[in-house]
């Protein structure tokens, strides 16, 4: 006998969206999702018209297993928050050393702008020495033509 | 002293309703889905017409997979709210960042001040051969 069940829009429920990307190390929440969900499986090889029990109860089995690490996993958070956290607000800040960076940062930029200005003032010498050296040699060029 | 002893108790009561909402929601999903692989179960003496009992299985069936995914909605807003928890009261992990942090920035500014020792040696080796070539010139009475 054919079952009549409707597995699409069951189907649509258990899309990737179910599950959310493992966090850092020391807040990991963990929820496990394969690429075809595992309830969706156990449905579709339900829904054929000889399903393979064994397959069901396998798949099932993993659905379940899949649900009780989840569970596990944000206990073990909760139950770490029960130890750690106060109620309080935490008034620690980085403000100290991020000042000093600060600071060492605009010392940096204001040693950049004095040498800068000292090449600008290099550059200009120059140009103004070049300027002389070619003001005598154009002088000593027609001192010849003269003669 | 009343604010600090009712903070406990809040903090504590948020927490129990967070182990609350886990079972529940869990306990929600598993259930729904035994009901939804059971209604598989295909009976052939019934004591309503089939048609019926096709229409009472699809409704059946709509109920527990909506219950399922709101549900599954309700733990994923649990875990927003246990990470929302745990960023402001996770005190070791926020202090470890901290630390972290302030680390990092230490040595960037001990970079930068030596990198500035390292310019101020250089060019005041620089400068004093200047001053020797400068003052030993003819461009100093001018």
């Amino acid at each position: 006998m054919t079952s009549y069940l409707l597995i699409s829009p069951l189907l649509r429920l258990f899309q990737p969206s179910f599950g959310l990307p493992p966090e850092s190390r020391t807040r990991k929440m963990v929820f496990k999702v394969a690429y075809k969900s595992q309830a969706s499986m156990a449905l579709t090889e339900l829904s054929k018209d000889k399903p393979a029990n064994k397959q069901v109860e396998a798949h099932v089995a993993q659905f379940r297993q899949t649900l009780t690490s989840v569970e596990t996993e944000l206990a073990k958070q909760i139950n770490y928050l029960t130890q750690v956290s106060t109620g309080q607000a935490h008034e620690g800040s980085s403000y100290n050393s991020q000042k000093t960076l600060q600071m060492a940062m605009h010392r940096l930029d204001h040693a950049k702008t004095r040498v800068n200005e000292l090449e600008a003032i290099k550059n200009k010498h120059i140009q103004i020495m070049q300027q002389h050296q070619l003001q005598k040699q154009q002088g000593m060029q027609q001192q010849p033509q003269t003669l | 002293m009343a604010q600090s002893a009712k903070q406990p108790q809040g903090r504590e009561a948020l927490l129990k309703s967070y182990n609350k909402r886990l079972k529940d929601d869990v306990k929600s999903i598993l259930d729904n889905f035994m009901e939804i692989v059971k209604l598989g179960m295909v009976e052939d003496e019934t004591q309503i017409a089939r048609m019926t009992q096709v229409e009472e299985i699809n409704f059946q069936m709509q109920v527990r997979s909506a219950n399922m995914v709101r549900a599954a909605e309700s733990l994923m807003k649990l875990v927003a709210d246990v990470k929302q928890y745990l960023i402001l009261n996770d005190f070791p992990s926020v202090n470890e960042a901290i630390t972290h942090n302030s680390t990092i920035f230490k040595t960037k500014s001990l970079e930068a001040d030596q990198k500035l020792m390292a310019l101020r040696d250089d060019m005041a080796s620089d400068l004093y051969e200047l001053e020797e070539e400068f003052y030993s010139s003819i461009y100093k009475e001018k």
